[in-house]
């Protein structure tokens, strides 16, 4: 277990440094001169130089990525351009936000998901396995802006039941009233974000399920004289259980790219929603930033998968995976 | 309950009496695939049934824990453990003589096993379902017991080892402890190792023998050899019907029935001349929606009459313990 | 036998073949080894049958016999010309004389494509013969002789049973008229009365085409049935190699007598006490010390563990690997 840990680890770790490259360069390789928004042209040139000198634009694109890297490990990731506020405060504003959201869809998706995937997989064919079925297509293929566009009509304009953006009501109160409010807020967003995630989550859960329901050491277990109920939580459940959470692991990926979306919609104050106005304000520091918190999160959420699948599967936990 | 022949033989533990089973095809119509299946095992006795794929030898095994797949039907007969019929039964009573009063092991040991609960929680979880009065800790020393039995070397480590850490054969005796370990009246082996290399086979069979006489043995194969090692009484399948029956040692050296005769005559062996050619029986083994009518062998045998073609034989007794599914003996002739 | 005795038409010497089997990133090369210093002779018109359980090397050998992987070390010399070392051009038509046999020819005939046209593809592709009717004519002719009706061409591969399909991929490997066939695991899929049918259809073709085989096979019997030498294999290496009657009679190696023993037989009247070997063969990753079968030798002493041993005469084409065996 411990060289399985290592290993990952390792690859974690190395997955992070080829990110941190790749936006590095990324942001380095766009057409535009970030100098040039940040400063006013009527300047004169000497004043220009002198600004790119302390951002450091002048010096070449290695030496660049060693400064980067080096502030990186003191937890500089430099100004923004738009505000003149270090990064790392900018993100450490954003960040809860987001993980708000993202936990809840999370915890929502798997806890809705699994049950009503292994639920269908055990009813395979019968009617609410088909409504099923039909919803995870439909949910599936959702178009995340046309979705929040309509909660908003309804629930926020037509209905007025909930409120039509932000995390909370400007000026934030306290306690009780506070959390509810916040709570209010996130309704629209989580719910949005839960349906492509959850109909996901049902997907794996039903095809791995029915799967397992297929495999002769069910039919042991039937054998020894088990009833379906036993059989079912006992032997086939971790076992299906093993490619839906690979694959939930996964989704965090997708899910970044649909909390862009989601938190543009909403005016939700997170990262996604950063992310969105930094790209219109050119603020490439922030982006940066942005970016490698994102990869950051993606690779810990898989490694912790990574974790959580050798827990469940011993063919990993003792063999590191090589059995 | 009806009166059966076999049954009033006082050690007969379990008797398939007329039984018959099809399979429900896409149109929903069903295609007969056992037919009229009348045999027992004798209390302490081991039963081999042979046939090639497709004759219905593993479908039988099934029906006898009634583990048969949503697909095929019972179309009629019983089967009784003891003088009760098997057919009658709740779901619920069968689970409680399934890995009980009959306990099955299957092909496949790579896949039998389940890959993420240690072997001896899957030892167990036998006798927490039939004997509940045994304590955790008593659980784990019968398993730990059980192991020892089937030869795994080290069973108190090996009991926490997970079935991915076992061979091929390990694993299949591990599948065997799981079997004996309620003292089962009846075991029923399909095929146990088929996936086997042959010196581990031998390693399987020499542990099947051991056991031997503790429990009756249902031994399904399509292997003669194994039969010989192992059983009494043979059964032999063809297309969903027995076609000879009797004890080991008259289906070895003088068979009747056209079939027997020519699957024992094309199998290779180790001892004896070397002929350039192997007897062999033309034709292919039939699948179930084409069975022939009348004999389901007709076409290939190379004794065939009108009569065959048209009329099922009836299974005729020959003498004591030896029955046969032909018209050359049916008496149809004279 | 022939003239031919002093060449050989198929020699093999020293094969060996290790395959890595690590692909993880940051872990040591694992090797097997698959096939370790393989010899023999076939003589024209014989068959040698290759014998031996899962992780003897057996399949491995078959494929470095025909060249469709490299050997690490050693060669092969078919009718005097080593395999390995000729110009392409030539290897072609040396590739047409030597065809293979599988264990489920289903799996390398394409489900869209008909009979047919499966075996007339590699006539077209080796440019035996051309003109669409003589193709076809050549087809016809093949599936007959492997015992199909003519008809059968323009069937799709599904339609056939197991024995069919055994059929259909021995018409495909003869369609380039080969005078040396490999057969694996040919007959292992099929029901006892099929697999009788098959193994007659070899021996037929084999007379009638005057071809040489390779049997290779897990089942002792059907390797006593059809060889006129039998190689031993174990983890790798060959055990023992003889003339099928004389390994019969004596078999020498402790490994070959106990896989004799362990095969069970239709006959109740041999009384034979049954050798079982102890514990499971072992990894070819990491295969014994000394001699590779001393770790479940009924007859190892310690030098066994220590001492490899090479292959020996002990009579008239008869060569064992035990140092006990010689006597």
């Amino acid at each position: 277990m411990a060289e399985y840990i290592f290993r990952r680890l390792m690859k974690s770790l190395l997955t992070v440094f080829i990110s941190i490259m790749l936006t590095f360069l990324i942001i380095r390789l766009m057409p535009a001169d970030p100098v040039s928004l940040m400063v006013d042209p009527k300047l004169s040139p000497e004043v220009q130089e002198q600004m790119r000198k302390n951002f450091g634009l002048d010096k070449p694109i290695y030496t660049q990525f060693g400064i980067y890297l080096l502030n990186l490990l003191k937890g500089d990731l430099g100004y923004s351009f738009k505000t003149r506020e270090p990064v790392i405060t900018v993100l450490m504003q954003r960040l809860p936000w987001t993980i708000l959201l993202m936990f809840t869809t999370l915890i929502m998706s798997l806890a809705i998901g699994l049950p009503v995937g292994i639920t269908a997989a055990k009813r395979r064919n019968k009617l609410f396995d088909r409504v099923v079925n039909v919803l995870i297509t439909l949910a599936i293929s959702i178009f995340i802006p046309f979705i929040s566009f309509a909660f908003l009509y309804l629930f926020g304009y037509r209905l007025g039941l909930l409120p039509t953006g932000g995390a909370y009501t400007p000026p934030p109160t306290q306690g009780f009233a506070y959390v509810l409010d916040v709570a209010r807020h996130s309704v629209l967003p989580t719910i949005t974000l839960f349906l492509g995630n959850s109909a996901t989550v049902i997907l794996y859960s039903r095809n791995s399920m029915i799967d397992v329901l297929k495999e002769d050491y069910i039919r042991t277990a039937f054998a020894k004289g088990w009833d379906d109920r036993y059989v079912t939580r006992k032997h086939a459940l971790k076992n299906a259980l093993i490619p839906t959470v690979t694959v939930t692991g996964l989704m965090i990926g997708s899910m970044m790219g649909g909390a862009i979306m989601t938190e543009t919609i909403y005016a939700w104050p997170g990262v996604g929603r950063l992310i969105y106005d930094s790209v219109n304000a050119m603020d490439y520091p922030v982006l940066q930033g942005a970016f490698l918190m994102l990869s950051i999160t993606v690779v810990a959420m898989n490694f912790i998968t990574d974790l959580v699948v050798a827990k469940i599967d011993p063919r990993i936990r003792l063999s590191g995976g090589r059995a | 309950m009806r009166e059966v022949q076999g049954r009033q033989a006082p050690d007969d533990i379990l008797i398939f009496d007329n039984y018959s089973a099809g399979y429900l095809d896409d149109d929903g119509h069903i295609i007969n695939l056992l037919d009229s299946l009348s045999f027992s095992v004798k209390e302490g006795r081991a039963l081999g049934i042979v046939g090639e794929s497709g004759c219905g030898k593993s479908i039988t095994g099934l029906s006898a824990i009634r583990l048969l797949s949503k697909q095929l039907v019972v179309q009629g007969g019983a089967i009784f453990l003891g003088n009760e019929n098997l057919l009658e039964k709740t779901e619920r009573e069968m689970q409680d003589i399934r890995g009980g009063k009959i306990a099955m092991i299957f092909q496949e040991p790579m896949t039998s096993l389940n890959p993420v609960l240690s072997v001896g929680f899957q030892i167990e979880e036998v006798l927490a379902r039939h004997r509940p009065e045994l304590s955790p800790d008593d659980r784990r020393s019968s398993a730990i017991e059980l192991l020892r039995e089937v030869g795994i070397s080290a069973p108190e480590k090996r009991v926490e080892d997970y079935p991915h850490q076992f061979s091929g054969g390990m694993r299949q005796r591990v599948m065997i402890a799981m079997a004996i370990a309620c003292h089962p009246l009846l075991l029923i082996a399909d095929e146990p190792t088929t996936a086997l290399d042959v010196t581990i086979q031998a390693q399987v069979l020499a542990l099947m023998k051991r056991l031997k006489g503790r429990g009756s043995l249902m031994l399904i194969t399509h292997n003669l050899g194994i039969i010989a090692d192992l059983c009494e009484e043979v059964l032999v399948m063809y297309a969903g019907r027995i076609v000879e029956k009797a004890d080991v040692e008259t289906i070895l050296k003088k068979p009747i029935h056209p079939y027997t005769q020519g699957l024992i005559a094309s199998i290779p062996t180790l001892r004896g001349e070397r002929q350039k050619f192997l007897y062999s029986i033309p034709g292919m083994v039939p699948a179930a929606k084409n069975f022939p009518s009348g004999c389901r062998f007709h076409p290939r045998c190379d004794r065939c009459m009108d009569l065959c073609r048209v009329e099922a034989p009836p299974l005729t007794k020959i003498r004591d313990g030896h029955s046969v599914r032909c018209h050359l003996y049916s008496g149809a002739l004279s | 036998m022939s003239t031919k005795q002093e060449q050989p038409f198929l020699e093999a010497k020293g094969l060996t073949k290790h395959f890595n089997v690590s692909h993880k990133l940051f872990s040591k090369p694992v090797w097997i080894h698959a096939v370790d210093d393989v010899s023999f002779a076939v003589q024209r018109g014989e068959t040698l049958g290759i014998v031996g359980e899962s992780g003897s090397g057996k399949s491995t050998l078959a494929r470095l016999l025909l060249n469709l992987i490299e050997p690490n070390a050693g060669s092969v010399r078919f009718k005097g010309v080593d395999l390995f070392s000729m110009t392409k051009s030539k290897e072609s038509t040396f590739r047409r004389e030597m065809q293979m046999v599988f264990q489920d020819p289903y799996a390398s005939l394409n489900p869209r494509i008909k009979i047919g046209e499966a075996i007339a593809e590699p006539i077209r592709a080796n440019r035996v013969m051309d003109g669409k009717s003589r193709i076809e004519a050549r087809v016809a002719e093949l599936l007959e002789m492997v015992g199909l009706s003519a008809d059968v061409a323009h069937s799709y591969p599904h339609e056939f049973s197991g024995g069919q399909r055994q059929r259909i991929g021995i018409a495909r490997a003869l369609g380039v008229s080969p005078e040396f066939l490999v057969c694996d695991e040919v007959v292992s899929a099929l029901d006892v009365s099929i697999q009788s049918q098959i193994l007659n259809l070899f021996a037929e073709l084999k007379e009638k085409l005057g071809l040489t085989y390779i049997f290779i096979s897990h089942d002792f019997s059907v390797i006593r049935h059809v060889s006129d030498h039998i190689l031993v294999m174990y983890l790798g290496e060959a055990v023992e190699i003889a003339p099928v009657d004389e390994l019969f009679q004596n078999p020498a190696h402790p490994y070959t007598r106990a896989l004799i023993s362990a095969i069970p037989e239709p006959d109740l009247d041999v009384a034979s006490e049954k050798i079982i070997l102890e514990g499971d063969i072992p990894s070819a990753e990491a295969p014994p010390r000394g001699c590779r079968f001393s770790t479940r030798c009924y007859m190892a002493r310690e030098e066994c563990g220590i001492r490899h041993a090479e292959m020996a005469s002990i009579g008239e084409n008869h060569l064992v690997r035990c140092s006990f065996a010689l006597g």
